[in-house]
């Protein structure tokens, strides 16, 4: 079918991951000439998104294949409820609409249902938000990519305190209103994060000078904090444990404050339909701007060589053709071993599971999206952060949660963070309607990634290793490797410029131009 | 993406106002049967013989007025995507409307029409308005497909069917107005994806960061 794909490209992008598309974007939003492939059907590569039957593939995929264990391993799937459920299959008989509307929350799932509403699932592989004012939102918008995404703000943030959940202040007006937290706290806190807020990396405030060699933890006692805001600052705000350096806290800190205020109460925002959504949008751009897209199109070999002049050309095998291109990016999970240099370091590897729920961990009146940071339960233990997502992210049907656990990985996935899903879950596969506090687990999905989020070089200069999924909250670390790929590239070129608004492109042609087009589409504003 | 926006029905007091619905439409067809011609003669009005392969558009956008209500297309092209069957599931997204064009002259265009209604069937929100447009209808003469036969399939698929010409203008705006009458134009009408209350990022939408943090 892909006969006719061209060969000479200026770069050749391999792999769709959220590194691999921003770099694809920009090049092409310049003027290159690019094309982008991916070995397999869809895109994302460990940064897609899947549907229920997707995932199902994905699954049976990494069981299968010895080389896809190479990054996903310790794969463990279990269901909590029936395969098929008596009632549903009456129902299913009568009334085969959309009966979501009619107390969604009394449903009895099972497995079955599941396999019917497959479409309505999109469960994330490397589930992220968006610091409101971090790089990968003033990015999108400054690159006018934002438009083809929509986003939802998290409406609030938990901690694990004292046994049990509670709600995290964040901004001002919530640390005001708040009972948890006394008065004098109030000041307390107050104080400490406005000098938070003032920390600046270059001139090092007097504030922060000694304490170089100190911890977060230590500097929050020295500021006479009381042990519960101790907790929500340390673990909730900066996502830290008692380890963490005073400077990396008070960086982490400054990020969350900064970006408050922005679109909500939190300063986060989740992708509508999953982070999977981001790398498509930047494929789009590169499309848009004219590049090629191939999916479904393994590389055989990659080689280099020297032309006349010098110059080097990177030669590409796919399917019984070579591709040529100037520069080759491609993703570390996709790049032949000799083709990276030198060998990636042995990291520390990602702890990863998927939860389907009945309900969410903490009611509340509209539906949440919660981000949740649990502190290490014991001294061997990470962070693990959690993410829950309802049905108005499109992430699953009505009357679902899908639940996200990350953390570094210490044994393996499941004995890493089965002790704190089981803190928040019901996880006996008890009868779903039986009134209880935690919401009912009826799916898990526990796996380790390999952690290759560790910048690597390529074996030539015109190679460009992209780095996988790190374990971080954010999109930040990718978005700074793209944005280095692509100044190698194309130095001194601009960093994915606005792209126009359709009403102001003018379409032109070689042919001789009739009348002069006057705007009859006044309607049309430009997106906001 | 684009919920139905009712913007001013609700006032409660005064006259009832025209209700602004916004839908995103998708286009979707093999490469060269004429999709951003159509969209091109539907939103500019303009054809150009010699369209090259679409650089730079991402959508476009326009509006149908019915009687009470005002339909406001925001319109998205493959941007090339679908060449080598690479088009990503983000573009059909929350689409409400898509429109499936196929070129009479090929045959082997309406056979892979029908792949993309089925793909679309598959992947796309279960209320999707679905058109098929038979394009370059001026090129009768050469016509590979018959009109009974497109007619058939799309009355057996529940698909709005017109024969179209980006070239003269034939049934474009029709085709469009068909899909705008199709719409569900309720407030919550419109059920894909159930994006209410979802946002797009744009600069300016709250005071910067000097304003609070500084």
């Amino acid at each position: 079918m892909d006969d006719d794909l061209p060969t000479d490209f200026q770069v050749i992008v391999v792999g769709t991951g959220m590194v691999e598309s921003i770099v694809a974007a920009a090049c092409s939003r310049i003027g290159k000439n690019v094309l982008h492939l991916d070995s397999s059907d869809h895109y994302g590569g460990l940064w897609a998104s899947y549907n229920f039957d997707g995932l199902q593939k994905f699954i049976k995929e990494v069981n299968s294949d010895p080389k896809r264990q190479l990054q996903v391993y310790n794969l463990s799937e279990k269901w909590y409820i029936e395969k098929d459920s008596p009632q549903e299959k009456q129902e299913d008989d009568e009334n085969k609409t959309e009966d979501s509307k009619s107390e969604p929350s009394k449903k009895v799932w099972s497995q079955a249902s599941f396999a019917t509403e497959y479409r309505k699932f999109n469960i994330d592989m490397t589930p992220k938000l968006l610091f409101s004012r971090g790089p990968l939102v003033e990015l999108l918008i400054s690159s006018n990519i934002a438009r083809y995404a929509e986003f939802r703000c998290v409406t609030r943030v938990l901690t694990w305190l004292n046994d049990k959940l509670m709600p995290v202040p964040c901004s001002r007006a919530d640390v005001f209103a708040t009972e948890a937290v006394s008065i004098v706290e109030k000041r307390m806190l107050m104080k400490m994060l406005t000098s938070i807020v003032g920390y600046n990396e270059e001139e090092m405030n007097n504030e922060f000078k000694d304490w170089n060699d100190k911890t977060f933890k230590e500097y929050l006692e020295h500021k006479g904090l009381t042990p519960n805001l101790i907790h929500y600052v340390l673990f909730a705000i900066a996502g830290g444990t008692n380890k963490m350096p005073c400077l990396e806290g008070v960086k982490e800190c400054k990020k969350f404050l900064m970006s408050l205020g922005r679109y909500g109460n939190t300063p986060f925002l989740w992708p509508m339909y999953g982070s999977g959504e981001l790398p498509q949008c930047f494929c789009r751009l590169c499309a848009v701007f004219g590049g090629v897209y191939c999916l479904n199109r393994p590389i055989d070999k990659v080689a280099t060589k020297t032309v006349d002049e010098g110059k080097t050309v990177v030669t590409i095998d796919s399917k019984s053709k070579t591709l040529n291109c100037d520069h080759l990016v491609i993703g570390i999970n996709e790049c032949p071993k000799e083709m990276i240099s030198p060998e990636p370091a042995e990291s520390c590897d990602i702890s990863k599971a998927v939860f389907i729920t009945n309900g969410s961990i903490m009611k509340s009146e509209k539906e949440p999206l919660t981000l949740l940071r649990f502190p290490p339960l014991t001294d061997e233990d990470n962070t693990v952060t959690v993410l829950e997502v309802g049905p108005a992210t499109g992430s699953c049907p009505k009357g679902l949660f899908v639940v996200y656990f990350i953390t570094k990985k210490v044994k393996t996935a499941e004995s890493d963070l089965k002790p704190y899903a089981e803190r928040i879950f019901d996880m006996s596969g008890g009868d779903q309607l039986e009134a209880s506090e935690k919401p009912k687990c009826l799916w898990s999905l526990f796996y380790n990634v390999r952690d290759t989020s560790a910048p690597v070089s390529g074996a030539a200069d015109s190679v460009h290793v992209c780095c996988g999924p790190d374990a971080g909250l954010d999109f930040d670390r990718a978005v700074e490797q793209a944005e280095q790929i692509f100044k190698k590239i194309c130095p001194g070129e601009e960093f994915l410029p606005r792209a126009p608004d359709p009403e102001e492109i003018v379409f032109e042609d070689e042919v001789p131009r009739g009348p002069e087009f006057r705007g009859d589409d006044a309607d049309a504003e430009p997106q906001q | 993406m684009a919920t139905n926006r009712t913007g001013g029905a609700q006032r409660p007091n005064g006259a009832p106002q025209t209700k602004v619905c916004q839908f995103k439409l998708v286009l979707l067809g093999e490469s060269a049967v004429g999709k951003s011609s159509l969209v091109l003669r539907f939103v500019k009005g303009q054809f150009h013989e010699y369209q090259e392969s679409t650089i730079g558009a991402a959508f476009l956008t326009q509006t149908v007025c019915l009687d009470d209500t005002t339909v406001k297309f925001e319109i998205w092209d493959t941007a090339g995507q679908e060449r080598y069957h690479s088009l990503a599931p983000m573009y059909y997204r929350g689409a409400q409307a898509a429109i499936v064009v196929y070129d009479i002259t090929n045959q082997d265009t309406f056979g892979r029409a029908k792949n993309w209604v089925k793909e679309l069937q598959r992947q796309a929100s279960p209320s999707i308005v679905i058109a098929l447009a038979g394009n370059k209808s001026d090129l009768a003469a050469k016509r590979m497909v018959e009109f009974e036969e497109a007619q058939a399939y799309a009355d057996e698929n529940g698909l709005l069917f017109m024969e179209t010409s980006a070239k003269t203008a034939m049934n474009v705006n029709d085709i469009f107005l068909a899909i705008a009458n199709k719409l569900p134009k309720s407030e919550s009408g419109g059920g894909a994806g159930g994006a209410g209350g979802a946002r797009r990022l744009a600069d300016g939408d709250t005071p910067r960061a000097s304003s609070c943090c500084k």
